[in-house]
């Protein structure tokens, strides 16, 4: 069963003379085992939008359902906020335990498992995050840097079996190996808890790699949905809301611009470096 | 949920009473609170709630905006009420069942105590709404500094009022992610006897003081690199300067100060009201 999100509005301060309206008339699904890239302008409202999905906020007027728990009654709201995980941007808001250990299995323990299988997931999520388990288990959560106290974040909610993961702009101030350890690591969890993944990035080029499905949102309206060649061949678009396309993209287009003929479906580095050797080979068919 | 509070909240317009010197400003405070304990007759204290409404209609601020400072004492209010109608037995009984007695000065001192409550309070919040923090603690570090002689340290505080007020709201901010993070992590805050609630608020404390602790440190840094050493030899971007609002401030302020003592004094209303009441009691 998918997340439905349908017709939902969300205005701050509501009823006040500073109420605003940061969402509106929003119709989405995320279905299961989903990747769901969410990109948009800052302000565009993509974490007010992903806050609803687990019922952290809830909408002024519309509906989020998380299969079949309906997130407006509040004796639902626990049913469905246990199959989202949440992983926010800064892992300081996270960490509070003695332990890394124990700090792993506090989500574990609210969902009363018992002792063994608690151990057992907080082991497999060390491992996910590739935090060695002799080294860090026993360390205080304020001793690590700054990239281990993002994987001990997200290892806290892997731990606790998701069955759609929620990032908000995880890797937001990484450098590019981080990014891509980042990646991988989500790509690692979707393989083996084989969760949906709603993840906001500003990375273009991530999005194109990981996404099966993209969500522009555009001052609080959803402007296009689609798949990654669909949203990246709107190059202007995209460009005109403050979104750079992806590196391959945007090369692809001003190769076209300068009489190559390229097909129009180009916007990950593997497809354009296919292309690009196709077009040497002097294959004008491409 | 922690976005509701508004403490200390500067409404940003322009007005005469936004323009004042925050000395004055503190001043006019400082003798309202006076005016308003010297007040013994309910009369007058119409004169201290138009004296706060002229005020609230020179500053351009929303009645509402400053009447929201009420709010928080909903409970406050109806109790302090209650309390002193049913426990005060001075005056004239007005009322007697079983051995529950209002009287007429429980009465009084009811609705005193409510309406001194409210007049506080909204002056109180008036002068935040239109004083920039900043420019508040200035003011307030200004009007002490003659306790430097005593070696108060009166820079210090004011600095830490400063930041603390700057504070506040990231603070809130803060605990209402932190808050979320821990929601979505299943903590269940609401549920158990009040020493399980207690103990399920510690994955919120700990990070907020944690995160609360490294910036202050940061911010020392800070500081210290761009040359803070504490108030000796500092001076001030903007110097504060006495204009000719503030003089005409001060005389409206003291023209209603005398008025307060002199109609406490020479006209005693309340009673002449009560004796009136009396007289047409008996009467009836
Ligand atoms: N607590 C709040 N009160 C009022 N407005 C808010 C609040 N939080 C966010 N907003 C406004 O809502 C809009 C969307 O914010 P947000 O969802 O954080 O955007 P994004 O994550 O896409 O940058 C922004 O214009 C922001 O200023
Ligand atoms: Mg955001």
């Amino acid at each position: 069963m998918p997340i439905v999100v349908e017709h939902l509005t969300h205005v701050y301060q509501s009823g006040s003379i500073n109420a605003y309206t940061a969402l509106k008339d929003i119709n989405m699904t995320i279905e299961d085992g989903e990747f769901v890239g969410l990109i948009g302008h800052t302000g565009s409202g993509k974490s007010t939008l992903i806050q609803q999905l687990n019922g952290l906020m809830q909408p002024t007027s519309g509906r989020v359902t998380v299969d079949g728990f309906d997130m407006n009654d509040k004796k639902q709201r626990a049913g469905g906020r246990a199959l989202v995980g949440m992983v926010f941007q800064y892992p300081d808001y996270q960490l509070f335990d003695e332990t890394v250990y124990r700090d792993i299995s506090f989500g574990p323990k609210n969902l009363k498992l018992d002792e063994a299988e608690i151990d057992r997931r907080v082991r497999e999520a060390m491992d996910l995050v590739g935090l060695d388990f002799e080294e860090f288990a026993e360390k205080s959560p304020f001793e690590l840097s700054g990239g281990e106290k993002r994987r001990c974040a997200l290892a806290g909610i892997i731990a606790m079996y998701p069955k759609y993961l929620v990032l908000d702009e995880p890797m937001a101030g990484l450098d590019p190996s981080g990014r891509r350890a980042v990646l991988e690591m989500i790509d690692g969890f979707r393989k083996r808890l084989g969760c949906a993944v709603v993840m906001v990035s500003h990375s273009m080029d991530d999005i194109a790699k990981a996404a099966d499905k993209v969500i522009v949102l555009r001052g609080g309206e959803i402007f296009k949905c689609g798949t990654p060649a669909e949203i990246f061949s709107l190059s202007d678009e995209l460009n005109e809301m403050g979104l750079e396309p992806p590196f391959a993209a945007r090369m692809a287009s001003e190769l076209r611009r300068r009489g190559f003929a390229l097909p129009g479906s180009i916007y990950t580095n593997e497809a354009l470096v296919e292309a690009l050797e196709s077009f040497k080979r002097g294959d004008k068919n491409v | 949920m922690f976005k509701d509070i508004t403490l200390g909240q500067y409404f940003p317009v322009d007005s005469p009473v936004h323009r004042l010197d925050p000395r004055t400003k503190l001043v006019l405070l400082i003798m309202y609170i006076i005016a308003v304990f010297i007040v013994k007759d309910i009369c007058v204290f119409g004169l201290v709630l138009a004296f706060m409404l002229f005020m609230t209609i020179m500053s351009r601020v929303p009645l509402s905006y400053v009447t929201k400072a009420i709010k928080p004492m909903k409970w406050l209010l109806p109790i302090m009420f209650l309390l002193n109608l049913f426990m005060i037995k001075t005056g004239t009984p007005l009322f007697t069942w079983k051995f529950i007695s209002i009287t007429s000065g429980g009465v009084r001192q009811a609705l005193f105590i409510v309406l001194r409550l409210i007049a506080l309070v909204t002056g109180a919040s008036l002068l935040t709404l239109t004083t920039t923090p900043v420019s508040l603690t200035e003011g307030l570090e200004r009007l002490l500094s003659p306790l430097k002689a005593i070696k108060f340290p009166v820079h210090e505080l004011a600095m830490m009022m400063t930041i603390a007020l700057r504070f506040i709201p990231t603070l809130l901010e803060e605990a209402d992610k932190i808050m979320k993070a821990q929601l979505a992590r299943g903590a269940d805050l609401e549920s158990g006897s009040i020493f399980r609630r207690a103990k399920a608020m510690l994955p919120i404390l700990i990070p907020l003081f944690v995160n609360s602790f490294r910036r202050a440190e940061e911010l020392a840094l800070a500081m210290e690199s761009r040359c803070y050493h504490g108030g000796e030899g500092r001076t001030r971007l903007k110097v504060l300067k006495f204009q000719l609002n503030d003089l005409w401030a001060l005389l409206i302020m003291s023209a209603f100060f005398a008025a307060v003592v002199l109609i406490q004094h020479f006209l005693p209303i309340d009673s002449m009201l009560t004796a009136a009441l009396k007289r047409i009691l008996k009467l009836g």
